[in-house]
């Protein structure tokens, strides 16, 4: 008590603000669920094929490949399972890479089914990155960059749960010259359309700008202040906002054992704080690592900025609006007590809440866009619209949204262009049938959704 | 003309279900075999690619609108000025694009007596008969059905357990009685056959995502196209005739360049319209007198069931529909002199349009609850009032007029002929409609049904070749042969000398397994 009364007052109250009733009855889970089927974009979010929301808690893999390429399957499957344990859904594998790991593009591909497998086995996905490292003659031919995407796109559209990264950081000085639309354009049409891609990051000037792809991945810059990085991750959900999709978290500064300025961080608060944004805000968030590079169960020091950044995630997934729960973090459950004890114990107290004041405000400003008082405010609180269902109102001119207000407030039979304006909105179509567990034809039309999502 | 001996003792023109499996039976019995498919053998993953079922030769354009008067009875929406026929050209036919139900007629649809003023005939063969055949279909088509309460007595053997029946289907039953709904047999399969998976209940069947539907393309044309020559872009544009028999057939491809060919006997496997185009546009074709007559097709009644606070749940099911609605199926049951088969939709396709029916629902039931406001929210109040909507459909059994009638209206340059269509609703369908309706309502303790629309066509041409014992009433004799020319004979749904109100694949499928063991002596 003593302690909490030295917060700064607006933490408190934030904290209250942001506390979810099912914080004290969430447990933690088992298992990941056992096969959710392929994932497709809905929106700014994530579904799996059998149509829940899709929780994205990466963790960087890039070596794993390689590990099955060289028959290292212990390795590998040491490194997986950890991930399993540890709450991720998603491991970040390159297909191809060449400098620091030396992965030839036809040892990869035949890696991957087996690191697909070993992945499903855990309830895992696969995010692949294509194309790495491709700076060398051999490789920067659109030939070989064209085969390259459309194999590994070809692989990944036979595993349930794989998804496609085409490149990893496009403008990066070890890739060929891919940092042009046009190119990527041309490499994303070798890709099946089951396959949910992302094109790549945009450079660390403009990260948070929009690139191709049905999902985008940004990597924050990593230098300057600690708490200021943070906060960047904010501008993430503003992409989202903007651009209609998902994004996520992809890159961001590594968990190392030491830090290294501009490079890794050891500080486990900061790790908790960008995943409790990233979960707030319905975002993709990856944990990023010196060990985990190497597809390597991490050190003590990674291991706490692990066990931080999955309870933030948890943390925040867990504000999010009612209608998209957390999925159970299998071994830390941010209402245990005993887990809470254990990860603040390896935090700097102190550090910690001033990054959650900082982080969680602007957060929260995020999160609420729309100006109360307006006709779309209005609206959505008339129909009861929640989170990203906001948008719906978008198909709607601003006299359209004006008729449709006046027309709900007004009593006895609606006329016909209320109802119609009415069924614009909330006549959404985007199936989600929970037992569909087949890949989805994407833009099927069907009637029974919208407002009526189950 | 380039001309061309075939060596085949059978030509099969038209690569649909019917074609496929006729030429399936005869080839076990060792004929050898030649299909001619106008369309273009496009692969499951070519059509999800381009997003439909669109043949790309210029000889193969779909759809035709044809002009129709509005419905006599009931609001008027999409459709009710036009009649769209809408084949699919491409090899494997229509089932490409079916949604796969599967049921048999009932017994009682092959012996119809002439009524409200028609000229319904009897078929010249009994359910009995085809009865082996119906089984032998369902087995080779991998029919999900329930051989335990099928609906009518008699032999039923399904090689698939039915689909579990879906929540609308149980409200239906709640509402209804148990005995109302029965589970729909269809070829969307209840669980993996071979490389097919289990319906995904997507909704989606008219461009299956996974390819989990049973058709001519996945299930038979594997099995024929190593043994059967398989011409496809081949379009037969005439038959030619001397002495009783065929002696050629002359086919044009979509750069214009012709051939004929010949064999010993010739299927004309089209479909329910083409199959009769080809017959009347070949000169030497003797013209009966009923060719072109009797069009049929099965008009649509949709009602919706409001507020009777049953949870039906609508969009949810095992597959895109489960259940069948049997009060009117058999024609003896009710005062009307026609069957009706009801549909209990789980969950019907829409378009961005948004003027198809679950639309139409979901506006009716968006302004009941703006009009009556209560507790909870409005989303809550939607979302109950929508969940205990019920969609249903009923495809009425036309009636069989000469008045109805299908004949060439132009021939393109490409040479695909253009239908003409002269159809009209039954004179008993608005007693139909209102039978529904007041059947409906006298078994509901609250609610409100609501006649929602009525459309023309079910997809399903019938009639203009029918078949029967004499050339006098029909084109063509109980084995499917012509009635004037000996080698010729029609596989198709023109053959129906009645409707039934049953969905027609199953009937059509289990004839073409009766003609390929007749063909294959």
């Amino acid at each position: 008590m003593r302690r909490a009364l030295r917060l700064p007052i607006g933490v408190i109250a934030l904290t209250a603000l942001l506390a979810s009733p099912t914080l004290s009855t969430s447990r933690g889970g088992s298992a990941a669920p056992a096969d959710p089927g392929r994932l497709r974009a809905c929106g700014t979010s994530l579904c799996a094929g059998d149509g829940t929301p899709f929780l994205w808690r990466g963790v960087t893999a890039f070596r794993l490949a390689d590990l099955v390429a060289d028959g290292r399957d212990d390795e590998a499957r040491a490194f997986v399972a950890w991930a399993s344990r540890q709450g991720f859904t998603v491991l970040r594998v390159l297909a191809m890479n060449h400098g620091w790991i030396d992965l030839a593009p036809e040892e990869g591909r035949r890696a991957l089914p087996r690191v697909f497998a070993l992945a499903r086995e855990k309830g895992l996905y696969v995010q692949v990155v294509a194309l790495a490292g491709t700076a060398r003659p051999e490789f920067a031919r659109d030939a070989f960059l064209r085969e390259q995407v459309r194999a590994v796109a070809d692989l990944c559209a036979q595993a349930v749960n794989c998804v496609l990264e085409i490149a990893n950081e496009p403008y990066h000085s070890t890739q060929a010259d891919l940092d042009e639309d046009s190119r990527l354009a041309t490499l994303n049409k070798e890709i099946p359309p089951q396959v949910l891609a992302a094109w790549g990051a945009a450079p660390p000037r403009t990260f948070d700008a929009a690139t191709g792809g049905e999902y985008l991945v940004a990597h924050i810059p990593r230098g300057g202040d600690r708490w200021d990085r943070v906060g960047l991750v904010t501008r993430l959900a503003a992409l989202a906002r903007e651009s209609g999709r998902f994004v996520v978290d992809n890159e961001p500064i590594g968990a190392a054992e030491r830090a290294h300025r501009s490079r890794r961080d050891d500080e486990p608060a900061a790790f908790f704080a960008q995943a409790a944004i990233g979960g707030l805000l319905d975002l993709g968030s990856t944990f990023h690592c010196e060990d985990c590079l190497q597809a390597r169960v991490p050190g003590p020091v990674q291991q706490a900025c692990a066990d931080a950044f999955i309870t933030g995630r948890a943390f925040g997934e867990a504000r999010r609006a009612p209608d998209r729960q957390p999925a159970p973090a299998p071994c830390l459950s941010p209402d245990s007590p005993a887990m809470m004890a254990a990860v603040t114990a390896t935090l700097n107290r102190r550090a910690f809440w001033q990054s959650l004041a900082v982080s969680l405000s602007a957060a929260a400003a995020i999160a609420q866009p729309r100006p109360a008082g307006s006709a779309t405010a209005e609206l959505a609180d008339l129909l009861s619209l929640r989170g990203d269902e906001v948008k719906w109102l978008d198909s709607l001119t601003a006299p359209q949204q004006a008729a449709l207000l006046s027309g709900l407030r007004t009593s006895g039979r609606p006329s016909r262009q209320v109802v119609d304006l009415l069924h614009r909105v909330l006549g959404r179509r985007e199936r989600l049938f929970a037992y569909v567990g087949y890949p989805p034809l994407p833009n099927r039309l069907t009637a029974c959704d919208g407002l009526i999502r189950e | 003309m380039a001309s061309s001996e075939s060596d085949a003792d059978l030509c099969v023109l038209g690569g649909g279900i019917a074609g496929m499996l006729v030429a399936e039976r005869a080839l076990a019995r060792g004929r050898r075999v030649l299909i001619v498919e106008r369309g273009s053998p496009l692969t499951v993953q070519q059509r999800l690619a381009q997003r439909s079922h669109d043949d790309p030769l210029a000889f193969n354009r779909s759809p035709h609108r044809v002009a129709h008067e509005p419905p006599p009875v009931g609001p008027r929406i999409r459709w009710d000025r036009d009649y769209p026929y809408w084949p699919v050209y491409s090899l494997g036919g229509c089932t490409n694009h079916f949604f796969g139900n599967m049921p048999r007629f009932h017994p009682s649809h092959f012996d119809q007596p002439a009524f409200a003023g028609g000229v319904a005939r009897r078929w010249p063969l009994a359910y009995a008969e085809l009865e082996p055949y119906y089984l032998e279909a369902e087995q080779r088509l991998a029919i999900a059905g329930s051989s335990t309460r099928p609906p009518f007595p008699g032999k039923f053997a399904y090689p698939l357990p039915p689909h579990r029946l879906c929540p609308s289907d149980r409200a239906c039953q709640t509402l209804f009685g148990e005995q109302s709904v029965v589970e729909v047999p269809s070829v969307r399969p209840s669980r993996a056959v071979g490389t097919r998976p289990p319906c995904c209940g997507s909704n989606a069947c008219h461009l299956c995502p996974v390819d989990s539907k049973g058709t001519a393309l996945n299930t038979i044309y594997p099995q024929i196209r190593d043994r059967a020559t398989i011409e496809t872009g081949w379009l037969a544009t005439e038959l030619h005739c001397r002495a009783r028999r065929v002696e050629g057939v002359t086919l044009v491809d979509a750069k214009g360049r012709t051939r004929r060919i010949v064999a010993r006997d010739v299927v004309v496997a089209c479909n329910g319209v083409d199959s009769c185009l080809l017959l009347q546009r070949s000169a030497t074709v003797p013209k009966l007198p009923s060719l072109g007559l009797y069009f049929m097709d099965h008009p649509l009644i949709q009602i919706a069931i409001a507020g009777t606070g049953v949870d039906a749940r609508p969009g949810y099911g095992d597959s895109a529909q489960t259940g069948m609605f049997m009060p009117f199926f058999e024609r003896t049951s009710r005062e009307l002199p026609v069957s009706m088969l009801g549909e209990i939709r789980s969950g019907s396709l829409s378009q961005p349009s948004g003027d198809l029916m679950r639309d139409l629902i979901t506006r009716d039931t968006l302004g009941d609850t703006l009009e009556r406001p209560g507790t909870g929210t409005f989303r809550e109040r939607f979302s109950d009032a929508w969940r205990s909507t019920l969609d249903l459909w009923f495809l009425v059994e036309p009636q069989p007029l000469a008045s109805q009638t299908l004949g060439i209206d132009r021939i393109e340059p490409t040479g695909q002929c253009i239908p003409k269509i002269a159809i009209r609703y039954p004179t008993y369908f608005g007693r139909c409609v209102t039978e529904v309706l007041a059947f409906v309502r006298s078994r509901l303790r609250k609610g409100t049904v609501r006649h929602v629309g009525s459309i023309p066509t079910s997809f399903h041409w019938l009639g203009t070749t029918r078949m029967a014992a004499t050339a006098g009433d029909g084109c063509v004799d109980a084995t499917l042969r012509h009635h004037e020319l000996e080698n010729l004979y029609v596989l198709s749904t023109s053959v129906f000398p009645s409707a039934s109100s049953a969905n027609p694949t199953l009937t059509l499928a289990a004839l073409a397994l009766r003609l390929g063991n007749q063909l294959g002596k």
